[in-house]
C-alpha cells in the first residue's frame, strides 16, 4: 500500500499546478496536460498527444506536459507512447489533464480487445469478456487453450488428463445442454473453427485435440466473450473464444526462437498390497469360497510351494506394478518465428515443433506447425490479409477408459504383485523374453497393453482465409473473410491378446477409425462508423455470415485375428462377424446468419447497443429453420461523470447490463425435427426401419441471458476488477420423453425442459511498486450453479436417468443437470442378526460385515427407490490466482488453480477395494471388516460380490476439490541489444509442484470423454505429474 | 475538376458499385438447396419411394424385420404362460415373473411396443406407396393393390397378437404415428378382431406376392381370426384356401410343375420332419411365414441363447412325458418329432428344447416360424371339428392320402399324409364309450389341440390354443389346470389355477 499512496502524490501536486494554469488561460481554449506511466508515477517524455478532430498534435516535454489547442472543451484528445496502451479521453470541460499510461504488459481499460465483428477498446465494451496474452507461465502447454485455464472468470478449462495432447474440457458458464454440444465457439483469426465435431474414436478416453491447429506461442491475445453474441445466432449460447495469432509485420524482418527442455516426473502412485500381503488376501478369497487347504494347494501349488513346484518362478514375484508402466517423460519443444515486409506487404511467419513424452515408455504427442500470416495494401483503401496455418500431430497412447481389461492405469493397481511383466524360465527363474499373459488371476499384463497395446492417433489441420478490407471513406468499410477449415484425423489401436484378458470371446481387436472435417466460410461486414468530431459516437455493422461443414467418420472394430502379429483391421476371423463393428457417419451443417449490430455511445458516458439476428440452420426442419436472436446491452460508465472526473484515484467504473438470446444448433438430436428413416440389415440385406417419432415442432434450444456487470480500475489503473452477474435461461431444453408403453420402442424428444444457471464471476488484479521490485497479484473466482426447473413428462414423473458403466446420473427438476444417483451407505452390518433381515441390491439377504445400504423407504429391501442424489460432478467455485515480482530482468511467477465442490466417482478406488476377485487391492483393504475387526469401514471379503457391495453408491464418490501450483516460473530478461541478439530471456519453471486435496485418487484435475453424461468419473486417467523445465526465447 | 480527378472519382464509383453488388449477391444467394443437407445415416421419405425396389426390398422389409424380436417374446411369453416350458436356475427375474404368471410392468418380454412398432412402420408405408404409381413404371395399380394387401395383413398379425396377449388394443388406425398421437381409442378383443376380418378381406386378392416365406398369409390369418370367434365355417374355409394358395413362383404348367399347396406331404415324412426347422427360409412346402436370422449379421436368435447356452428355460415334464408316451408304428415315444428333436436329454434330469438348434451348422440363427402348413392343417381340423365334420380327425392322423376312395372337397389333396402319419404315429381315435356328440366332438377337440402341442411345441401357439378352448368352452379351469399341473409345488400349482380361474388375469398388464 506504501507504494500506491507514494506514487500517487506527485500526480496530485501536478494536477492542482495544472489547474491554476489553466485559469489563467480563460477562453483561449487552450488545454494543458501532463503524462505519467502509470505505476512509478515516471513523467513519458516525447508521447504524441493528438486532438483527434484536427489532427493537430504535440509532444510532452522531459517533464511530460504539453500544452495543446483545441476548438472546443468536448475535443477528445489521443495519446499515444511506444510501449503503453493507446489512450483515447474525452475533455469533458477540463482545461487540464493527467493520463497515466500502461505498460502494454498490462491490461488496461485502452486495451484493444479484437472480437469476429470489430475492435474496440475495452473501456467500450458492455458485454462481459476477458483477454489475456499468453505469457512465459503458459509456455510449456500443447494446448492453444490451456492458458485460460483458471484466469478467465466463468470458463472451466479441464484437461483430459497428464497424458499431452488430448482434448481440453472447455466450458464457458456451466453445462447448458442435454443433447447439444457444450464447448464454446472458437474463432481463430476470423475463422470459426469448432471444436465440438469430434466425440468419436476407437482408443477408449482419448479425444483428439481439435485446437492443434494454433501453437501456444502464435497467440497473440485470446478473448473470450460471455453476453452480448446473438450477431452468432444459434452458434453462440455456449460463448466464444476468439484467439489472434500474431499478424503485425514489421519493416525490419526480426526472427525470434523459442525453445525448451524438461523432464516430466512419476506420478504420484498409489498404495496397493505388495506380494506377501497379496498371498495372505488371495489365501483368504480361496478360504471364502470353502476350498480346503489340499484343494488349494493342488489348484495353485506355487502359493505354498517351493522352488520345485509348478510353475514357481512365474507366481513368485514381487511386481510394483505402477513402477513398471510410469516412467519419466522428456519435454521439448523448438520454434521459430519470422517477420518483416515494407510499406505495401508485411508477413509474420512461424514454425516449430513441440514433443510431450507421456508417462508410459512410447507414448507422446509431437506436433509440427506452420503458420504464415501476411497482409498486402493494394491501394491506400484496399488490403488483403491471408492467413494459413498447418499442423500435424502425431500421438501414440493407450486406452484408458472403463474397460479393465485394456487400460494399463486399472490393470497395474489390480495385477498381482507375485507376477512378472515377462515370462520365467519354469527351470531357473531367469526372466525370458517375451511377455507373460495373463495368468492366474484373471487380470491383463499393464507391460503388454503399453509395449503391444499401443494407440496412435495423427491429424493433420489445415486453416486457410483471406481478408479483403475496402475503406470507401472515413465512414464506410467493407470487410470480407473467405476461408476454409480442413481436419482429417485417424487412429487405430490394437488390442493384443497376449497379456490381456479376452472378454466376449475378443482375444485380440485391431480398430481404426478416420474422420474428416471441412469447413467453407464466408463473412461479410459492412460498417459504418461516424468517426464522431462530436460526443456522439456511431457504429453500425450489418453482416452476413455463412458456413458450411461436412464431418464424415467411418469406423472399423474388428477381432481375433491369427496372431497378435497381424493387426489390421480385416484381418479378424469371419465367424465372429456378429461382434465386428463398422459404423460411419456423413453430415452436413450449414448455418446462415444476417445481423446488424448497433452502437451508440454518449461523450463516453452512455453507451447503447442493440444486435439484431436473423439466422438459418439446416439442422432443423423447415418450419424451425429461422430464428431471431436480439441482445440489448447498456453501460454507464460513471467515471467519465462531472463528478467523478476530479477524482483522480477513480480510472474507471462502468455499470454494464444486458439482455441477450443465442442458440445451439450442434445436436443430432435435431434429425428428429425432420421425417427420416434409419437402416437396419434384416437377414443379409438392408431394409428401411423408422424407429422414432419425429417431432416437426422441435425447436432449436436457445439461451437467454442476463447480464450484470461492474469494472472497476483504481489508482490509475493499478488495481482492476470486474464482476459479472449472470443469469442465464434454457426454457425450450431438449429432453427425451418416456412414451407410453405401446410407444416405449420408439424414440421422442421435445422441448420440454427448461434449465437455469446462474453465477457470479470476479477477477481482479492489483500491482504494487516497492523502489525497483513489481508485484502483481491476481485471481478469478467462478461461483456457478445450476438448477432444471422444468422437466414436461408426457408420462409418468420418472426423472430422466442415465449411466455410464456402472454410474448413474440424474437430471430431477429442482436439481443440477447429471447428479450422481446411487446409494447412500451408512457403515458396515455388525451381526448377521441385523443383515439378515434386509435384502441387498443383489436381491440376496445381506451378511456381517456387508455394506448398510440407507434404506430410504424402510421397506428392508434395497432397490431402485433407495437411490438418491449422491454427488454433483460439477464444482459450485473455481478460478486460479497469480502472483508475480519482477526485479530488474528477473520475473518469478506462480499460478495456482483451484475447484471446489465438484464430486468425483473414484473408479480405481471402485476396482482396488472391490474384493471380488482375485485381483490385486488398495493397501486399505487390509483394515476390511472381519469378525475380529468390527471398527473397519470396508466391508468382509467376499469374492464374486455376493451381497452387492460394490454397487455405485457414496462408498465410490469423494471430494474432488483442490488447490494445485500450476506453474512456477523464473525467468531473466537480457534486455542489452547486442550484435548477436537485440533480447533473450532465459526460465526455467516447474508444473504441478504442489497439489493439495482430499481425493483418493491420482489426480483430480481430468474429464473423461468430452460429453457432460460423463462428468465427473475418474476411470483411471493419466495423472498430471510434475514436470521441470529450461527455456530460452531469443530475439535476433 | 481536371479530368484526372473525375476519372478517379468514377474509378472510385465504381469500384463501390461493383463491391455493393458482390456484396448484396453474397447476401441474398442462399437458395433452398443450401440447407438441404445430410443427417447422419438417414434418409427422409422425399428421397424414398421412388421404386418397386424402393417399396418392396427398403420398406416392406423393413416392416417384416421388426418381427424378428416379435417372435422371440412371443415363444417366451407362450412357453412359460402355458404348461410347455419351466424356468432353470439361471432364468432371469422376468422369465420368473412370466412363469409365474405375476409379470411387472417393465418386463423385458413384456412389451408391446415391439407390435405397435411393426403397426406404426406398416402404416407409414401405407401411406406412402401410391406415391410411388407416378414415379416407376413397373410399379402399378395392381401390385400396389397387392403390396398393400401384405402390409395391411402383417399390421393386423401385431394388432391379433396384442388383442390375444392383452386383452385390449389401443387402436392407432391409419396413423403413421408422424407426431405423438394424443388420446386413441381403446378396443377390446371381439370388437378389434371384427375390424381386422373387415380390412384383410379387403385386400383379399388373386395375386398374391409371395416374398419367399417372408409375408402372413392372409387366408391363414382369416382362419384364425374367424376361429377366435368361433365363426368355424369361415375359419375352416379360410383355412383351406390358406393350405390352397397358389404359389406364383414355381408354379409352371408348361414345366409340367403343378400348382403347388401347402400340404403334408412326404416332403417332411418321418426323420424328414426335422428338416422343416432347418434352413426354413428354404422350406416354402411347409413353412408359410418365417422369420429369418443372422448371426453374420448382427441379428441373433436369442430363443438359442436362452434354452441352450444359457438353458435358462426347459420343457416341462408334461410335454417331453406327452412326447414319450406316443405310440410309434415300431414301438413307443414320438421318435420323428420328440426326443432328440424337440428336445434333448443332456443327462436323466435335464431336458433342455432342442427346436432351435436343429440346424448344425451355425447357431444363434435359426429362423421363427409363425405360420405353417401343419398348424394351418390343425386349424382346419379344429373348425371342421366344430361344425360336426367328421373328416377331422383324418387331417390329424392319416391324411387324405390314406382315405379309400375320394374326400369332397378334398380331391387336389392326394399328397397329403397327416400329421401323425407322416410321423408314423399311430392315428388317434375317440373310444367307443363316448357317445354323447358333444362330449365326442369335445373329446376330438382336445386330441387336436394335444396334437398341436407336440407338432408346434415351442413355437408360440400353446397359450393361445388354451386361452381360446377355454374362452369358447366358457370353462376357465380348463386352461389353470392344464397350467397348474407343471408346478410340482402343491401350494404354488393351487395358487396358479385359482389366478388363471379368472379369466382377466391370462392378460400381460399393458401401461397405457
Amino acid at each position: 500500500m506504501k507504494g500506491i499512496l507514494r506514487q500517487n502524490f506527485r500526480p496530485f501536486v501536478l494536477v492542482v499546478c495544472i489547474s491554476c494554469l489553466g485559469q489563467f488561460q480563460g477562453q483561449s481554449q487552450q488545454i494543458t496536460g501532463a503524462v505519467f506511466e502509470s505505476g512509478t508515477g515516471k513523467p513519458l517524455k516525447n508521447a504524441a498527444v493528438t486532438n483527434m478532430s484536427t489532427g493537430d498534435f504535440t509532444e510532452t516535454s522531459d517533464s511530460g506536459n504539453f500544452i495543446l489547442m483545441v476548438p472546443d472543451e468536448n475535443t477528445k484528445l489521443s495519446v499515444t507512447m511506444p510501449g503503453y496502451d493507446q489512450r483515447e479521453i474525452y475533455l469533458l470541460g477540463r482545461k487540464s489533464v493527467v493520463i497515466h499510461m500502461v505498460p502494454s504488459a498490462f491490461n488496461s481499460v485502452d486495451d484493444v480487445v479484437i472480437a469476429p465483428l470489430r475492435n474496440q477498446p475495452a473501456r467500450d465494451i458492455m458485454n462481459a469478456y476477458a483477454a489475456l496474452t499468453p505469457g512465459l507461465e503458459s509456455s510449456s502447454v500443447t494446448s492453444a487453450g490451456q492458458p485460460v485455464q483458471g484466469k478467465i472468470a466463468g470458463v472451466q478449462m479441464i484437461d483430459q488428463s497428464g497424458m499431452p495432447g488430448q482434448k481440453t474440457w472447455t466450458s464457458i458458464r456451466g453445462v447448458s445442454s442435454y443433447f447439444a454440444h457444450n464447448d464454446p465457439l472458437v474463432c481463430i483469426d476470423g475463422m470459426i473453427h469448432l471444436i465440438n465435431y469430434s466425440n468419436n474414436t476407437v482408443i477408449q478416453g482419448y479425444t483428439p485435440n481439435p485446437m492443434d491447429i494454433v501453437d501456444i506461442d502464435d497467440i497473440s491475445n485470446i478473448t473470450v466473450i460471455k453476453d452480448g453474441l446473438s450477431y452468432l445466432g444459434s452458434n453462440g449460447s455456449t460463448g466464444l473464444i476468439n484467439i489472434n495469432t500474431e499478424q503485425e509485420g514489421e519493416t525490419s524482418t526480426s526472427i525470434r526462437v523459442h525453445a525448451y527442455e524438461g523432464i516430466a516426473m512419476l506420478p504420484k502412485l498409489l498404495p496397493v498390497m505388495e506380494a506377501g500381503q497379496f498371498k495372505q488376501f488371495f489365501t483368504e478369497q480361496l478360504q471364502g469360497q470353502g476350498y480346503t487347504a489340499d484343494e488349494i494347494n493342488s489348484s495353485y501349488p506355487w502359493l505354498n510351494g517351493g522352488p520345485g513346484s509348478t510353475e514357481y518362478y512365474r507366481y513368485s514375484n514381487n511386481t510394483d506394478w505402477q513402477k513398471e508402466i510410469f516412467k519419466p517423460a522428456i519435454l521439448q519443444k523448438y520454434y521459430i518465428f519470422l517477420k518483416g515486409g515494407d510499406d505495401i506487404a508485411t508477413y509474420n511467419i512461424s514454425t516449430g515443433f513441440v514433443r510431450h513424452e507421456g508417462p508410459f515408455d512410447g507414448t507422446f504427442y509431437s506436433r509440427y506447425n506452420l503458420r504464415i500470416n501476411g497482409r498486402i495494401n493494394i491501394t491506400d483503401k484496399f488490403s488483403v490479409t491471408p492467413n494459413a496455418k498447418l499442423s500435424l500431430s502425431n500421438v501414440n497412447i493407450t486406452e484408458l477408459g472403463d474397460n479393465i481389461a485394456t487400460n494399463p492405469v486399472t490393470a497395474s493397481l489390480r495385477k498381482s504383485p507375485l507376477m512378472a511383466p515377462y515370462a520365467k524360465d519354469p527351470a531357473t527363474g531367469q526372466d525370458l523374453e517375451y511377455l507373460d499373459d495373463v495368468g492366474a488371476f484373471n487380470v491383463s499384463n499393464p507391460v503388454a497393453l503399453i509395449r503391444d497395446g499401443l494407440g496412435h492417433g495423427r491429424s493433420a489441420n489445415f486453416v486457410a482465409s483471406a481478408k479483403l478490407l475496402y475503406r470507401f471513406n472515413r465512414h464506410f468499410s467493407l470487410q470480407n473473410l473467405t476461408g476454409l477449415d480442413y481436419s482429417n484425423s485417424r487412429s487405430d489401436i490394437f488390442i493384443p491378446d497376449i497379456g490381456v484378458i479376452a472378454m466376449d470371446s475378443v482375444n485380440n481387436s485391431p480398430r481404426a477409425f478416420a474422420e474428416n472435417y471441412q469447413s467453407t466460410q464466408n463473412h461479410a461486414i459492412l460498417s459504418y462508423k461516424n468517426n464522431a468530431i462530436s460526443l456522439h459516437q456511431i457504429n453500425v455493422q450489418l453482416g452476413m455470415w455463412l458456413m458450411m461443414n461436412k464431418y464424415t467418420f467411418d469406423k472399423g472394430i474388428d477381432l481375433n485375428t491369427a496372431t497378435d502379429e497381424f493387426t489390421q483391421i480385416g484381418q479378424g476371423n469371419a465367424r465372429l462377424n456378429y461382434l465386428r463393428e463398422i459404423d460411419a457417419d456423413n453430415r452436413g451443417l450449414t448455418w446462415v446468419s444476417y445481423y446488424g449490430s448497433f452502437n451508440y455511445s454518449f461523450a463516453d458516458k452512455y453507451y447503447l447497443s442493440s444486435v439484431l439476428c436473423l439466422d438459418g440452420n439446416s439442422a432443423l426442419n423447415e418450419q424451425n429453420r429461422y430464428n431471431f436472436y436480439p441482445s440489448v446491452n447498456a453501460a454507464w460508465r460513471l467515471s467519465s461523470e462531472e463528478f467523478l472526473l476530479p477524482v483522480s484515484w477513480v480510472e474507471e467504473i462502468k455499470i454494464r447490463v444486458g439482455w441477450g438470446k443465442t442458440g445451439n444448433m450442434y445436436s443430432s438430436v435435431y434429425d428428429h425435427s425432420k421425417y427420416y428413416y434409419n437402416q437396419k440389415k434384416f437377414d443379409t440385406y438392408g431394409v428401411l426401419v423408422r424407429d422414432y417419432i419425429p417431432n416437426e415442432n422441435l425447436g432449436l434450444e436457445t439461451k437467454s441471458t442476463l447480464n450484470a456487470g461492474i469494472d472497476l480500475s483504481l489508482f490509475n489503473q493499478l488495481f482492476n476488477t470486474h464482476i459479472d452477474f449472470f443469469q442465464s435461461r434454457i426454457n425450450n431444453l431438449i429432453i427425451p420423453q418416456h412414451l407410453p408403453a405401446y410407444l416405449s420402442g420408439m424414440s421422442y424428444f421435445d422441448n420440454g425442459g427448461a434449465l437455469k444457471n446462474s453465477g457470479i464471476e470476479i477477477a481482479s488484479d492489483v500491482r504494487f511498486y516497492f523502489d525497483k521490485i513489481t508485484w502483481q497479484l491476481g485471481g478469478t473466482i467462478s461461483i456457478w450453479q445450476q438448477e432444471i426447473t422444468r422437466l414436461d413428462l408426457l408420462v409418468g414423473e420418472k426423472p430422466i436417468i442415465t449411466s455410464a458403466g456402472s454410474a448413474r446420473f440424474i437430471t430431477s427438476v429442482g436439481s443440477p443437470m447429471n447428479a450422481f444417483y446411487g446409494y447412500q451407505t451408512s457403515g458396515i452390518f455388525q451381526t448377521d442378526a441385523e443383515a439378515m433381515a434386509v435384502t441387498g441390491p443383489n436381491g440376496v439377504p445381506m451378511k456381517a460385515g456387508d455394506i448398510r445400504f440407507v434404506d430410504r423407504d424402510h421397506n428392508q429391501i434395497i432397490n431402485e427407490l433407495d437411490k438418491t442424489i449422491i454427488g454433483d460432478p460439477n464444482p459450485g467455485l473455481f478460478g486460479g490466482f497469480f502472483t508475480t515480482l519482477t526485479y530488474r530482468g528477473f520475473d518469478l511467477s506462480l499460478f495456482f488453480n483451484y475447484s471446489v465442490g465438484n464430486d468425483i466417482y473414484n473408479y480405481t478406488k471402485q476396482v482396488s477395494q472391490s474384493m471380488d476377485s482375485y485381483a490385486n487391492q488398495s493397501t486399505s483393504v487390509m483394515d476390511r471388516w472381519s469378525s475380529s475387526n468390527t471398527g473397519s469401514e470396508i466391508p468382509r471379503n467376499a469374492y464374486g460380490d455376493p451381497s452387492g457391495n460394490t454397487f455405485f453408491s457414496d462408498r465410490w464418490i469423494e471430494d474432488g476439490s483442490y488447490l494445485r501450483l500450476k506453474q512456477i516460473t523464473l525467468s531473466y530478461h537480457f534486455s542489452r541489444i547486442s550484435k548477436i541478439y537485440r533480447g533473450m530471456t532465459v526460465y526455467i519453471k516447474a508444473n504441478n509442484l504442489l497439489t493439495l486435496t482430499k481425493y483418493s485418487g491420482y489426480d483430480p484435475e481430468f474429464f473423461y470423454y468430452n460429453d457432460p453424461f460423463y462428468m465427473g468419473i475418474d476411470y483411471g486417467k493419466i495423472p498430471h505429474s510434475q514436470s521441470f523445465m529450461i527455456g530460452i526465447k531469443l530475439d535476433l | 475538376m481536371d479530368s484526372n480527378m473525375k476519372k478517379t472519382i468514377n474509378q472510385a464509383r465504381f469500384n463501390r458499385r461493383v463491391l455493393l453488388i458482390l456484396f448484396s449477391v453474397l447476401v441474398f444467394s442462399c437458395s433452398d438447396d443450401f440447407f438441404d443437407q445430410q443427417a447422419g445415416g438417414k434418409i427422409s421419405p422425399d428421397q424414398h419411394y421412388n421404386s418397386l425396389e424402393d417399396v418392396i426390398n427398403s420398406s416392406y422389409f423393413g416392416v417384416f424385420s421388426l418381427t424378428q424380436q416379435a417372435s422371440i417374446n412371443l415363444v417366451v411369453i407362450d412357453g412359460l404362460f402355458s404348461d410347455l416350458m419351466e424356468t432353470t436356475g439361471n432364468a432371469s427375474q422376468d422369465m420368473i415373473e412370466l412363469y409365474n404368471h405375476d409379470v411387472a410392468p417393465g418386463n423385458f418380454f413384456n412389451d408391446p411396443s415391439i407390435f405397435y412398432k411393426i403397426i406404426v412402420n406398416a402404416n407409414e408405408v401405407l401411406a406412402n406407396t401410391d406415391a410411388v404409381l407416378n414415379r416407376d413404371i413397373d410399379y402399378d395399380a395392381l401390385v400396389n393393390w397387392a403390396v398393400k394387401g401384405e402390409l395391411v395383413a402383417l399390421r393386423s398379425w401385431a394388432y391379433f397378437n396384442l388383442a390375444r396377449l392383452y386383452g385390449e388394443v389401443i387402436y392407432l388406425g391409419p396413423s403413421g404415428v408422424s407426431s405423438l398421437p394424443g388420446d386413441l381409442p381403446v378396443i377390446g378383443r371381439e370388437a378389434i378382431i371384427d375390424t381386422l376380418i373387415n380390412q384383410v378381406e379387403a385386400y383379399l386378392t388373386e395375386l398374391t406376392f409371395i416374398f419367399s416365406t417372408h409375408f402372413i398369409n392372409k387366408e391363414a390369418l382369416l382362419a384364425e381370426l374367424y376361429l377366435e370367434k368361433n365363426d368355424y365355417s369361415h375359419a375352416a374355409s379360410y383355412a383351406k384356401l390358406a393350405i390352397e394358395t397358389l404359389d406364383d413362383f414355381t408354379y409352371n404348367p408348361s414345366a409340367g410343375r403343378s400348382a403347388r399347396y401347402y400340404r403334408v406331404d412326404r416332403t417332411f415324412e418321418k426323420a424328414k420332419w426335422r428338416n422343416i426347422f432347418v434352413n426354413a427360409a428354404n422350406n416354402p412346402q411347409t413353412v408359410m411365414t418365417g422369420v429369418p436370422f443372422s448371426l453374420s449379421n448382427n441379428q441373433i436368435n436369442m430363443l438359442e441363447e436362452y434354452f441352450k447356452f444359457q438353458y435358462m428355460i426347459k420343457p416341462s415334464r408334461l410335454i417331453t412325458d406327452l412326447f414319450n408316451s406316443q405310440n410309434y408304428l415300431k414301438g413307443a415315444g414320438d421318435i420323428n418329432r420328440g426326443l432328440g428333436i424337440s428336445f434333448v436329454m443332456i443327462d436323466e434330469n435335464t431336458p433342455m428344447i432342442n427346436k432351435y438348434s436343429l440346424e448344425t451348422t451355425s447357431y444363434l440363427d435359426a429362423h421363427n416360424i409363425l405360420y405353417r402348413a401343419e398348424d394351418i392343417h390343425m386349424i382346419m381340423a379344429e373348425a371342421l371339428n366344430r361344425l360336426h365334420d367328421t373328416t377331422a380327425l383324418i387331417f390329424i392322423n392319416n391324411g387324405v392320402k390314406n382315405v379309400k376312395g375320394t374326400l369332397e372337397g378334398f380331391t387336389t389333396w392326394r399328397d397329403n399324409l397327416g400329421i401323425r402319419g407322416r410321423v408314423e404315429l399311430l392315428p388317434v381315435t375317440v373310444p367307443e364309450s363316448i357317445t354323447d356328440e358333444t362330449a365326442r366332438m369335445e373329446y376330438i377337440e382336445d386330441l387336436i389341440i394335444q396334437e398341436r402341442s407336440m407338432e408346434l411345441a415351442f413355437e408360440g401357439k400353446r397359450w393361445f390354443d388354451m386361452m381360446r378352448i377355454a374362452r369358447r368352452r366358457n370353462d376357465p379351469s380348463w386352461l389353470a389346470s392344464k397350467v397348474a399341473a407343471k408346478f410340482s409345488d402343491p401350494s404354488q400349482a393351487e395358487a396358479i389355477r385359482n389366478k388363471l380361474s379368472t379369466q382377466e388375469n391370462w392378460y400381460l398388464p399393458m401401461e397405457k
